[in-house]
């Protein structure tokens, strides 16, 4: 029992690493292909609209005029938001282990703003590495994107066209599959923590020693169910993969991107079949009581008054 | 270890018979109106089960899940293994089941899902650092001076808070935990003080962007596609009116409570330190309602402005807090994801037996108006909300109530705001009411006090309940200015003649699948999108023949790029309810536009 119970939560520790770096990975490329579209595009949206409540039409005077204007407003904008990052950021050492010492004011923890000169530096610093990250990834803009496109095709590279000349048309799909997995993991390692919503104002009114036994067979019961799942889940890879390999790996694609539909949806019958386990667990669990029941918006409150007590 | 016990004890009698009752309720509701549906049609090809033993073996199943306190998702995934199994006309054994497949991987390519994760996470990044004590110096700075000014900022810090974290009950944690002594100290009551931070933190759920929202755009969007940005801004109007009614009671309660003074001074100092916590909710929805991003790249964007926001400039968490804070959203994603994807197994079900159809024929019968229609809905809401948790209650009941809403006239952004009100103020009602309990542990009160604090509050949420269902402007006057170009002013659906499934019994339309659309009176109301969308295929189909015909070179490449930047958008895309020329509707070229049902023998 001792050994299942850490070699669960080694499981955990390794879903949680794949987890929080998809996470992170996701955000960041969703948030570059945003930054792509609006780097690599001419017009500004965003004045594209105040053009459009001023009342012009798109091509007119006022608009062509407003996008002008967008052409050094919106760096500079950028540009005064990073100066007031500087500003108003707080003093605090960068990696600091997050807690303050218990009764220090906000001028304590937080310390007086940088001087403005010093704020100045750092804000042309930042500005001049953020550009040039984005040359780096999407280009300097002087190169047709075509052409750039063509010679990525040929394999020969120009650094005028920076990594992602095409930007990151491949980025939603490639986060749908992301998120797959997150989400999926993120199932299963909420069958560790025991916190699946549940429908248990039932159960509750049951007489305990009953709600153990009910625990039990809800947990074996529910494992059944999760195996059926994933016997669907993997039928459904079978015939994806099946597909994929009579389109010669052509087809059974996710959009835009060379990933297989079987290869990303392993995950669901591989979740499955871990939460099935798992919820066996739980029932063996609950049936020695030793399930953790306290609602999960409760539960990190639980823990600071247990640690206030001890 | 007694303080782990608290919550249960303390509610176990009220619960429990309230809740085995609920539960019951629930589902019982679903399954009468499946079975009063397919009472009167289906069933010549021969589903497995004759309709009362398939019914029969359902509620049986169900009973003894309810029973067993077996999670949600293995009692939807029942009902639609079950329904799919029993109860579907074309029965193919067990291969039946990998419709539910699918059905599934065909939501998981929806890229509005993405928006769930990152607003959890970026949501809990922020409500991790020190925001809430930031709002709050915000907002006693700017209304403290007022009478009832504490109670007012609280109010306050409780609507931009929501807007923020995205949930109910980590408002209250945050907010109320700041706030309740501070108005105990000035001299408010205890049990308005309680009643007060405990509705304040539901109004998470209303202000966008709220997770819930979310789920309903997805789920309820079978018969007619719902545009998240357009739910997000429906939301706005609503939540600050229920803010605003919840503030109102604020100087009636104020008597023996002293004024704060009002400087400028500090009004500015405090604003500057919030600054980056306020402006996250406007660079979200100013990003999205002026077209620079789509409410999912929105959402990516939160997740890295808050990390940047909280890491580097606030410094409130240092990044050894974010694998846990990532974590914790992602377990929590991952819960309503799984029951997500087998409700949308359920939803298509419904879908193809047209059962939404027949259960309006039905209600049809019985002389329901719209008006008749919504208090039905809202008295059951509220019934569901007070019995369980708001996003459970959106999945089970949004596929079924939306696509009756559509047949009716009602706007489906305007019934999913009145879906997210009503179960806003289940947060609040006993038995399950999780707010409820978050703040009898919070502030380490009874849950008879606290259920009493929150009563003057439900009435003024009743309220604001009442003018959101029966005044659709509130909810819809910005969605019609700013994304559908109509007027401010959206008059209340009329009662209208409408037999659909008379008609449309012998079509094979069923096989159609969800996207059946009856073609006839499509141009007012929340109909009108709905044509929109198809017209807009249809326009492109046309502009595409016209193309060809012409010769190749000759095109003009301006208008291709403008096609190709409308095809990178995702579905909310602004761009379909702008001036898009209507053709004419259900000529017979429409049909061949639907796409194809995958099961379709």
């Amino acid at each position: 029992m001792e050994f299942l119970k850490k070699l669960n939560g080694w499981v955990y520790q390794v879903e949680r690493f794949i987890v929080v770096s998809s996470l992170l990975v996701m955000s960041l490329v969703m948030f570059l292909a945003v930054l792509h579209r609006s780097y690599a595009d001419e017009d500004s949206v965003l004045f594209g609209k105040i053009a459009k409540v001023l009342g012009a039409e798109r091509d007119d005077a006022t608009w062509v005029s407003m996008q002008g204007v967008a052409d050094w407003a919106v760096p500079l904008g950028l540009v005064i938001l990073v100066y007031l990052g500087f500003r108003t950021a707080s003093r605090r050492p960068l990696w600091h282990d997050g807690k303050a010492k218990p009764g220090a004011t906000r001028a304590e923890i937080h310390g007086e703003p940088l001087p403005r000169l010093k704020c100045l530096i750092y804000t042309i610093g930042t500005s001049l590495a953020a550009w040039g990250l984005m040359v780096l990834l999407f280009g300097t803009g002087s190169v047709e994107q075509a052409e750039c496109i063509e010679l990525d095709l040929a394999n020969q590279t120009n650094l005028a066209c920076g990594l992602f000349p095409a930007g990151l048309q491949w980025a939603a799909s490639f986060s749908l599959v992301l998120m797959l997995w997150v989400s999926f993991l993120g199932a299963s390692m909420a069958t560790h923590e025991n916190l699946h919503l549940k429908l248990e104002a039932a159960n509750r009114a049951l007489p305990e020693r009953l709600r153990r036994i009910t625990g039990l067979i809800a947990g074996i019961l529910t494992a059944c169910f999760c195996l059926l799942l994933a016997y669907l889940g993997y039928r459904f890879c079978a015939v994806k993969y099946d597909e994929w390999a009579l389109s010669d790996h052509l087809g059974a694609l996710h959009d835009s991107t060379p990933i297989p539909f079987w290869a990303s949806f392993m995950i669901v019958p591989a979740a499955w079949l871990l939460m099935a386990v798992r919820f066996v667990g739980e029932g063996v669990l609950a049936f020695r009581g030793e399930l953790n029941e306290v609602l999960p918006e409760l539960r990190e409150l639980e823990k600071q008054k247990e640690s206030v007590v001890s | 270890m007694s303080g782990s016990k608290l919550p249960h004890s303390a509610v176990l009698s009220p619960r429990k018979r309230a809740s085995v009752f609920g539960s019951v309720c629930v589902f019982a509701f679903v399954l009468l109106l499946a079975a009063s549906a397919l009472a009167d049609g289906g069933g010549q090809n021969g589903p497995v089960l004759s309709l009362g033993a398939g019914l029969a073996v359902l509620f049986a199943t169900l009973s003894l899940a309810v029973v067993l306190g077996m999670p949600l998702f293995v009692i939807i995934g029942l009902i639609a293994t079950s329904c799919f199994l029993f109860l579907s006309e074309d029965f193919n054994g067990f291969l039946t089941l990998d419709r539910l497949s699918d059905t599934g991987a065909e939501m998981m390519t929806k890229d509005v899902l993405l928006a769930i994760p990152f607003f959890v996470a970026s949501g809990a990044i922020m409500s991790a650092g020190g925001i809430a004590r930031r709002l709050v110096d915000v907002a006693r700075a700017l209304v403290g001076w007022m009478p009832g000014g504490l109670a007012i900022a609280a109010v306050g810090a409780c609507v931009i808070f929501a807007a923020i974290s995205g949930s109910s009950p980590v408002t209250v944690i945050a907010i109320g935990s700041m706030m309740y002594p501070r108005l105990v100290d000035a001299g408010y009551e205890k049990r308005f003080s309680l009643g007060l931070v405990t509705a304040g933190g539901s109004l998470g759920i209303l202000i966008p962007p709220s997770i819930p929202m979310l789920v309903y755009a997805i789920v309820a969007g079978g018969s007619q596609p719902i545009d998240v940005a357009e739910l997000f801004l429906a939301g706005v109007l609503p939540g600050l009116m229920i803010g605003v009614l919840l503030a109102f009671l604020a100087p009636f309660n104020a008597k023996n409570v002293e004024r704060e003074r009002f400087e400028f001074k500090v009004v500015v100092e405090r604003v500057r330190d919030g600054i980056w916590a306020l402006s996250l909710p406007a660079v979200i929805l100013g990003g999205i309602y002026t077209g620079v991003f789509t409410p999912t790249e929105a959402a990516a964007i939160s997740v890295i402005y808050s990390l940047i926001v909280e890491l580097l400039i606030h410094r409130d968490i240092g990044p050894q807090d974010i694998p846990k804070i990532l974590t914790d959203s992602v377990v929590s994603m991952g819960t309503i994801l799984i029951i997500m994807l087998l409700a949308f197994g359920l939803n298509a079900f419904l879908v193809e037996e047209m059962i939404p159809q027949k259960v309006v024929a039905w209600i049809l019968d019985k002389d329901l108006t719209p008006v008749t229609f919504l208090l039905i809905v809202n008295l059951f809401l509220l019934l569901v909300g007070a019995l369980m948790d708001s996003i459970s209650a959106i999945l089970i009941i949004a596929p079924l109530l939306a696509p009756i809403g559509v047949e009716l006239g009602i706007d489906p952004i305007h019934l999913g705001i009145i879906f997210i009100v009503n179960l806003e103020i289940g947060y609040l009602t006993p038995p399950i009411g999780i707010n409820l309990f978050v703040s009898a542990s919070v502030f380490r009160q009874p849950l008879g006090e606290v259920t009493r604090g929150v009563v003057p509050f439900i009435g003024m949420m009743l309220i604001g309940l009442v003018a959101v269902t029966y005044i659709p402007t509130i909810a819809l006057g910005p969605v019609n200015k700013i994304m559908r170009e109509k007027d401010f002013y959206e008059p209340f659906p009329e009662a209208r003649e409408v037999h659909v499934m008379l008609e449309d019994e012998d079509s094979d339309e069923d096989v159609v699948g969800e996207q059946f659309k009856p073609p006839a009176e499509a141009v007012i109301g929340p109909t009108g999108e709905r044509v929109k969308t198809l017209a807009e295929i249809m326009a492109e189909e046309d502009a595409k023949e016209e193309a060809e015909e012409k010769a190749a070179a000759a095109k003009a490449t301006a208008a291709d790029d403008e096609d190709d930047e409308d095809d990178e958008d995702d579905e909310s895309d602004e761009g379909e309810t702008e001036g898009e020329p209507k053709p004419v509707i259900g000529r017979p070229k429409g049909k061949s536009l639907i796409p194809d049902d995958p099961d379709e023998d």
